[in-house]
């Protein structure tokens, strides 16, 4: 079910959600960073909007890892193993960690739809933001030369400075999740 | 007196045959940029005038609508798999453009809400042109009953049903697809594009070769990675200076939108390559000459696709052992004098070309950049009767492409090609390249905008051929004068506008505005030897050799090299030595 509005805190159902890393361990990933802003992308290895991000996301991660901000790719696809998934990371460079979600507990979790589409939690895990990397797909094959609007740059920023941040959310352009599940 | 072959210095722009008539350029001017601005008021859509009195091809049929099926019948390997594998497979196979493989059941379903929403909206398979009205060759169209199959599947659950209903998978050609090529060109080093930034157009210069000339019958381009390159044209320069260009720049080609006098499509034909497209092969009495000394000159749009990328593409040639008997030929319409102001949403150019002799239209291929929003091109028949050779509704420039027809149409003389092109330079055309947007003027490269309609005919014989040529000649010049004197208009202090203005206008014989052109170009830049050579050369051919010396001599000052300076300084001593003393 998505979430419509911001989640009360939930960090106790939130902690059981264990999915699976790239390298194979079970983690949680709002359990790994309490009391730090989270982040997570929906992706998929053949999404070609997914992957023209990759060198943007890879500029968000840089400047906001540094920032204790933390990041993970989720994967929803069911059918993309392990292996496929490290080696989807590599090929694109992308500089944070990987998490398969076969079942879909984390797209539940946030809401997601869509890939590329962005879930970002506060540092009480509070979601604040959810939706598009920035607005330059506005439909499939059509595409600005440059954003106009940076969401999730601009999301992390203010959660920076420290801003109170209502839930904001806005339309991703991309694959449907819909279509992975069974 | 003996006739004096005066030299002028070069002219940067492409002078195409000659030109008999002499035409009052400034005053057409004046009336192109009247009648646009009247075209503009209208605010219509792009619509074939008319309809009445439309050609209506008989193969056109209206689509018949889609009823749907029973309940939970319509399942992947008996309905969809079908029209997968003939609309969609060409690029959603391994190895081609298409971001996913659509040849499994699996990978249509982990696709199958976003395929309905794609096919529903016409956005997939990807074709511009208006279908209802034109028929090309190799169109990618689905029916209304594929459409309705493909949506009833998906909204039931998108279920697979029993394999044995499945048809054989479509067999495809490895390698070259017009089997062995007769030479094959490769790249000397592949290019490496970076995994993101905006897109990329390379021009990648290939030496032949060839000891003798050749008559090239079919091409067949690869472009070695369909997924980052979006589209390729081939072109063909015989100046060496597409090669200069190749050799200054350190990576694999050189970058830009370039057309022009060095590099062109080999004439009469337009070679490109495009994803899913099976290469073109023309009948054997068809073909284009390659001279030795030639360089092929790839040019590839390329888009970045997240992950950087080599792009190492082939080109194989396919020759003819006999020389053509059939010589198409490409005749352009489109102004030069675009200039869109900032903000407007509905620019319109239009431009015609009467036929001088019976033709047949093979092709066309509309293009403009990335504001093009519509496009039209018809022929006029000398009764009016209006056939559409082309509409789009939705330009897109990632998708260009020819659009050739199956049988080609058969044009009397006297009719006129017609084009018209609406563009839009307003903030809500996402693809517009200036936010905010600017003021857009014609111009090769893609944050400049072009609007032109090529069209592939072939004339009957020999002699109308010639006539076509020139008549072609002309238009193209004319075109060019335009473009020229437009350029100077909204760029006064360019050199190089001027310059080409005024050398347009001296090989038309309009000696007294040639001259003030190059006074111009040379109060621009006083040390511009070309210009003052040829100032010279005109006050020559205007019988005023005392002013033509002191010009000629110091363009052989400022460029002791000019040869031509020499040259007409000799001629222009003797002129004056032989004439008459008062
Ligand atoms: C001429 C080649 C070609 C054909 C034919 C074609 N496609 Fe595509 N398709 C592409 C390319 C290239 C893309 C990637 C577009 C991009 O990257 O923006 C694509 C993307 C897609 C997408 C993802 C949406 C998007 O734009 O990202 C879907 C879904 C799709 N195609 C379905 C189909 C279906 C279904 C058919 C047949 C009915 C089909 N395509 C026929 C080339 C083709």
């Amino acid at each position: 079910m998505p979430l419509d509005g911001p989640a009360t805190s939930q960090e106790s159902t939130f902690q059981q959600i264990i999915v699976q890393d790239e390298a194979v361990s079970r983690i949680s990933p709002f359990a790994e960073s309490t009391h730090a802003p989270l982040v997570l992308i929906f992706t998929r290895s053949d999404c070609p909007i997914s992957n023209r991000y990759a060198p943007e996301v890879k500029k968000i991660v840089e400047q906001f890892k540094p920032l204790q901000v933390r990041f993970w790719l989720v994967y929803p696809d069911p059918s993309l193993t392990v292996e496929k998934i490290r080696e989807h990371l590599r090929e694109y460079d992308y500089p944070c960690p990987g998490l398969r979600d076969p079942d879909h507990d984390l797209v539940k979790i946030a809401g997601a739809s869509i890939t590329p589409e962005v879930a970002v939690y506060d540092r009480s895990h509070r979601l604040v933001y959810r939706g598009r990397i920035d607005d330059r797909y506005v439909d499939f094959g059509k595409s600005r030369p440059q954003p106009t609007q940076r969401d999730l740059h601009d999301v992390l920023d203010a959660l920076w400075a420290g801003t109170d941040v209502t839930f904001r959310s806005a339309t991703a352009i991309g694959c449907r999740i819909a279509d992975l599940s069974n | 007196m003996t006739a004096r072959h005066w030299i002028i210095a070069g002219i940067c722009v492409a002078l195409i045959g000659t030109l008999l008539t002499v035409f009052r350029w400034e005053q057409r001017l004046a009336h192109d940029t009247q009648a646009s601005r009247a075209q503009r008021e209208q605010q219509t859509p792009l619509e074939p005038t008319e309809p009445q009195q439309r050609a209506q091809p008989k193969e056109l049929t209206e689509a018949e609508p889609f009823t749907l099926r029973p309940p939970n019948s319509v399942t992947y390997s008996r309905h969809i798999a079908p029209i997968f594998f003939q609309h969609c497979a060409a690029c959603h196979r391994s190895g081609e453009a298409g971001p996913f493989a659509l040849l499994e059941y699996a990978d249509c379903r982990s696709h199958a809400s976003q395929i309905a929403d794609v096919i529903r909206r016409g956005i997939m398979p990807p074709w511009l042109p208006d279908s209802k009205l034109v028929n090309y060759t190799d169109q990618r169209v689905l029916s209304a009953t594929e459409i309705g199959l493909i949506c009833q599947w998906v909204d039931e659950g998108a279920v697979e049903g029993d394999r044995s209903d499945l048809p054989p998978q479509p067999q495809w050609v490895n390698g070259w697809q017009l089997g062995q090529p007769d030479m094959v060109l490769e790249f000397p080093r592949p290019f490496t594009l970076p995994s993101g930034g905006g897109d990329v157009f390379r021009n990648f210069v290939i030496p032949v070769g060839l000891a003798e000339k050749k008559y090239v019958r079919a091409v067949e381009i690869r472009p070695g990675n369909p997924r980052v390159v979006h589209h390729g044209v081939l072109l063909i320069d015989s100046t060496g200076q597409s090669r200069k260009l190749d050799e200054e720049d350190v990576e694999p080609g050189f970058g830009g939108m370039i057309y022009g006098p060095a590099a062109h499509s080999p004439d009469g034909f337009f070679i490109g390559w495009t994803p899913g497209k099976m290469p073109f092969q023309a009948q054997a009495d068809m073909a284009w000459d390659l001279n030795p000394g030639t360089d092929i000159v790839l040019q590839l749009h390329l888009v970045p696709g997240g992950k950087q990328e080599q792009v190492e593409a082939a080109i194989g040639l396919i020759f003819s052992d006999k020389p053509p008997t059939k010589i198409p030929m490409v005749l352009r319409v489109g102004p030069r004098t675009i200039d869109i102001s900032s903000g407007d949403s509905d620019y319109r150019i239009r431009d015609q070309f009467v036929l001088p002799v019976d033709v047949d239209v093979l092709s066309v291929y509309p293009h403009a950049h990335y504001l093009g929003r519509q496009m039209l091109g018809e022929i006029v028949r000398p009764d009016g009767f209006r056939q559409p050779l082309i509409r789009i509704a939705a330009w897109d420039f990632k998708w260009q492409d020819e659009y050739r027809f199956p049988t080609p149409i058969p044009v009397e003389k006297g009719a006129t090609l017609s084009m018209e092109f609406s563009y839009d330079n307003s903030p809500e055309n996402i693809r517009n390249p200036s936010q905010p947007p600017r003021r857009v003027t014609y111009g090769p490269e893609s944050s400049d905008e072009m609007g032109d309609l090529w069209v592939q005919v072939l004339p009957r014989n020999e002699r109308d051929r010639d006539i076509l040529r020139a008549a072609r000649a002309k238009k193209d010049f004319e075109a060019e004068l335009m473009g020229c004197a437009f350029e100077v208009k909204i760029r006064p202090k360019d050199i190089k506008a001027r310059y080409n203005l005024a050398c347009m206008l001296e090989s038309l014989g309009e000696l007294d505005a040639a001259a003030a052109h190059y006074t111009q170009a040379l109060r621009i830049s006083p040390e511009h030897a070309p210009s003052m050579n040829n100032l010279g050369v005109v006050r020559c051919k205007q019988g005023r050799y005392a002013d033509a010396i002191p010009h000629l001599e110091k363009a052989l000052r400022l460029s002791p090299d000019l040869e031509d300076a020499r040259h007409n300084l000799n001629l222009a001593r003797e002129a004056i030595k032989q004439a008459p003393k008062p």
